[in-house]
């Protein structure tokens, strides 16, 4: 069974008002947007592991999101300096190519940009269930149906990991290789699986909204009920207050030059 | 009996073509049903006869999301449900799809209850009272924080019905309730429902699992081709059993006999069949003939061989513990277990796709852990439980000929190949349609086409029979059968215990250990071991046990040459001849 992005528990981190978790979420991402500098990128890297490990998320489920991140990681650093190279210290020759200290540290820099943004939607992802993600939705004023429509969403994306996992093992027990050295003939070699997690995942799209619809999703002349009250708290504020300060900081930081 | 609570007259419905100039054949003609309040009724046919299409046009998916052309009525609490829109039908019909897995949405099982209740707009407190009280006919309250996806398959599916149960619709449409459970898990949701009926729930049931509908049903109602071919009382229809053969619909094995035996009346219950034999068959001296398998077990070298296999997923879940199996060149072992036991992680050692941690595995002498990935798909074919977990390829052709054009053969080798699975599986008339329109039947026949065509000495199958008819469920055995004539090794993994018989060796995994390594006969009669692996002997040997039948017969037939009678020619049980495979065209 795949993991899902919840992690049920009832720490701090959990017991926070959902719409003050999207807001570290959405405030983060603005702030690592606005800045090009290595370190803030490390030092909300840092805060989230922090943040999640205060709300007693096991270490291996972080090694396990660092693992899911390690491919576009490679990737990016590696990338990087192909297609953005930065005149400077030469470390390395690949053909025609130069491969400068400068441009590798921006890959760096790329991929650490990336893996905070990932961790900063997983501070909110790992601690906050369906229920309370739809009922902070709705709160902001989004409608209700968008709300479940977009819980539901996230709740698949493991799913559909498993899923992807089990076609390449049906394909593989048919004799196909899908590692080659060359990236293109490995991303072909995908193929015949990415068409049958489609098909499959269409199916079960299907059967899915009937089942909604079975159970009075959408009803007319229902106003649905929010089961659990949302309390906004003093700690709450507290954490909100501390937010917008810190990124906040970061983006007029960045405004006024100084990062 | 009451007034009926569902009224359907005069239904014909055909989906939607799936492309311009194609008609589809009607999916439902000229139904004309009634059921009444408290009545349960068992819907039964083979695959694409109409009974999934009758369950979604009981809630009024069909047709309103489905389209289509749609005449006649359907009424269910005087609610007509081709014009109340679905959503506002859910307090009337709770409908409880085939697959639970993909109709759970939440991330806690209590959660999944609330969420129709919470649609509907109830107060709060009314909600957690019937979270508490659908949680507690179902047995889960235990488990009310759970996420629905770490549940077994039979915990699932109770969810599901948990969370319908909730919205108190006045009726229960269940699609395939027991379809895909192991044993225990099986008895859990029929005991449910048992509960459900005794209380005065009105239930629907469209299944394949006879031994089901004969246990539950009140009514039971067979549809062929969208047409009501026959209906009457469990008794009545069981009765038929040469009709039902001929309509691909399998018959419980207790009435299967109870016909061979030439008995007036069938037994629906282990009790019945006691009783009857007792009083007109006393086997007080049994022939001592061993139970026929239908596959002696071949003697060799050791094609696969497990040497102290451990495994443990990166979950943290220990799948296999010191697995120590030896397979024979020829030999066919049935793997048996309840859900999540290790079956399918040691297949797939078998095959290479997982790698033991400890101990290794050897395939004709060869260690997996040496070879690369998908090289052992020349030795060792694997059928997936999903058959859509495969299929991508744009034609059936095309399909079938992946693997061998994997393996590296050249065109003609690959044609001739292509060729013949088509043609042994019926399926050279649809080759160039695109498999994932095909019928559920069919796909799973092309699925079993395209490990035909690699030739693979050693045959490794996941659940096969889920959700097949009886036609198509006998002509994967007639096929496993002549596997095994030819000398091919067949790793058989099934919860469907009377059709495990086909092995003359049986290995029951119980929490990621061989609890018992032994000839089937021998380890059907430990029912205690059985029982604690998640695992019920089915009823044939039940009955054999209960008459003193040491060991027990495992067919009917079997079961007849013990008591000293010769059985009748075949009418339909899995043992027998095999008929010719039913064609399943392209659509629904």
């Amino acid at each position: 069974m795949p993991d899902p992005l919840f992690l049920p528990g009832d720490a701090w981190l959990h017991r926070l008002d959902p719409r003050v978790k999207l807001a570290f979420a959405v405030m983060a991402t603005a702030a690592l947007l606005s800045v090009e500098n290595i370190w803030v990128f490390l030092g909300c890297l840092g805060l989230c592991h922090v943040l999640l490990l205060s709300a007693r998320v096991p270490l291996a489920r972080l090694g396990g999101a660092w693992r899911m991140m390690l491919p576009i990681t490679l990737l990016i650093v590696l990338l990087w300096p192909l297609f953005t190279p930065v005149p400077g210290t030469p470390v390395g020759q690949l053909g025609a190519l130069t491969f400068t200290w400068e441009s590798l540290l921006g890959g760096v820099a790329a991929a650490l940009r990336l893996n905070a943004l990932a961790f900063a939607f997983l501070v909110w992802l790992l601690t906050t269930d369906q229920t309370s993600m739809v009922l902070g939705f709705r709160r902001l004023g989004l409608p209700y149906t968008w709300g479940v429509t977009l819980a539901i969403t996230l709740r698949y994306i493991p799913t559909l990991y498993a899923l992807w996992e089990r076609v390449l093992d049906a394909q593989r027990a048919r004799g196909l290789v899908t590692a080659h050295a060359n990236p293109w003939r490995a991303a072909r070699a995908h193929l015949p699986v990415l068409v049958a997690v489609l098909i499959q995942a269409l199916r079960a799209a299907e059967t899915l909204s009937r089942a909604l619809e079975a159970r009075a999703f959408g009803a007319p002349g229902h106003t649905p009920t929010l089961r659990r009250p949302l309390h906004f708290g003093r700690r709450d504020a507290v954490a909100l207050a501390l937010i917008m300060l810190t990124f906040g900081g970061i983006i007029a930081a960045r405004s006024g030059g100084w990062v | 009996m009451s007034a009926p609570l569902v009224r359907i007259e005069g239904l014909h419905f055909a989906y939607p073509s799936p492309r311009a100039g194609m008609t589809l054949p009607p999916a439902l003609r000229d139904i004309q049903l009634s059921v009444a309040a408290g009545e349960c009724v068992a819907i039964m046919g083979a695959s694409g006869s109409g009974k999934s299409t009758l369950c979604l046009a009981l809630n009024g998916l069909v047709p309103q999301a489905t389209g289509g052309t749609f005449r006649g009525h359907v009424w269910v609490g005087g609610q007509d449900t081709r014009t109340t829109p679905v959503a506002a039908l859910a307090t009337q019909v709770g409908l409880v799809f085939q697959e639970a897995e993909h109709q759970l949405c939440t991330l806690s099982v209590e959660d999944e209850v609330a969420f129709g209740l919470e649609n509907l707009g109830l107060p709060a407190d009314e909600i957690e009272r019937r979270i508490t009280w659908a949680l507690e006919v179902v047995g889960l309250n235990p488990l009310r924080r759970h996420p629905p996806a770490q549940l077994s398959g039979g915990q699932q599916q109770r969810l599901a019905l948990a969370a319908v149960l909730a919205m108190q619709p006045a009726v229960l449409v269940l699609d395939e309730p027991t379809s895909g459970l192991d044993p225990v898990g099986r008895q859990a949701v029929l005991a449910v429902l048992a509960n459900l009926q005794r209380q005065g729930a009105t239930i629907l049931m469209a299944t394949q699992d006879a031994e089901a509908a004969a246990a539950l049903a009140d009514r039971v109602v067979v549809l062929h081709e969208g047409a009501i071919v026959l209906e009457g009382t469990p008794r009545a229809v069981f009765g038929q059993e040469a009709r039902l053969h001929a309509l691909g619909v399998t018959v419980p094995q207790l009435c299967a006999l109870s016909a061979r035996l030439g008995s007036p009346t069938p037994w629906l219950t282990l009790a019945e069949a006691v009783q009857a034999l007792q009083a007109q068959w006393p086997p007080t001296h049994p022939v001592d003939v061993p139970p026929a398998t239908g596959m002696p077990a071949a003697e060799g070298d050791a094609l696969v061989c497990l040497e102290d296999v451990w495994y443990r997923y990166p979950s943290g879940v220990q799948a296999l513990r010191a697995v120590n199996l030896r397979l024979e060149a020829g030999e066919a072992i049935a793997l048996l277990g309840a859900n999540g036991c290790g079956k399918s992680t040691l297949a797939r050692h078998i095959n290479g796709l997982l790698r033991p941690q400890r101990g290794r595995v050897l395939v004709r002498g060869q260690d997996t852990r040496r070879s690369p990935a998908g090289a052992l798909a020349r030795w060792v074919g694997y059928v997936f439980q999903n058959p859509d977990h495969q299929i991508f390829a744009p034609t059936v052709w095309e399909e079938v000929a992946f693997g061998p054009r994997n393996l590296g053969w050249d065109a003609a080798t690959v044609r001739r190949h292509v060729t013949a699975a088509l043609e042994r599986f019926q399926l050279d008339h649809l080759a160039e349609l695109p498999p994932a329109t095909l019928s559920c039947g069919a796909r799973r026949r092309v699925t079993l086409a395209a490990v035909e065509a690699m030739q693979p000495p050693v045959l490794v199958l996941d659940e096969p029979t889920t959700g097949l008819d009886g036609a198509l469920t006998e002509c994967l055995m007639a096929w496993l059968a002549e596997c095994h004539a030819a000398g091919r090794t067949l790793v058989f993994i099934t919860h469907d215990m009377a059709r495990a018989v086909l092995a003359p060796r049986c290995v029951v995994l119980q929490e990621g250990s061989v609890a018992l390594d032994a000839p089937t006969a021998e380890a059907f009669a430990q029912v205690d071991l059985l029982a604690r692996a998640g695992l019920m002997p089915p009823p044939i040997v039940a009955l054999g046990l209960q008459l003193g039948l040491r060991p027990p017969p495992l067919t009917v037939t079997d079961f007849c040459r013990r008591i000293g009678l010769s059985p009748f020619p075949h009418t339909g049980e899995g043992d027998a001849p095999t008929p010719a495979l039913p064609v399943h065209g392209a659509g629904a």
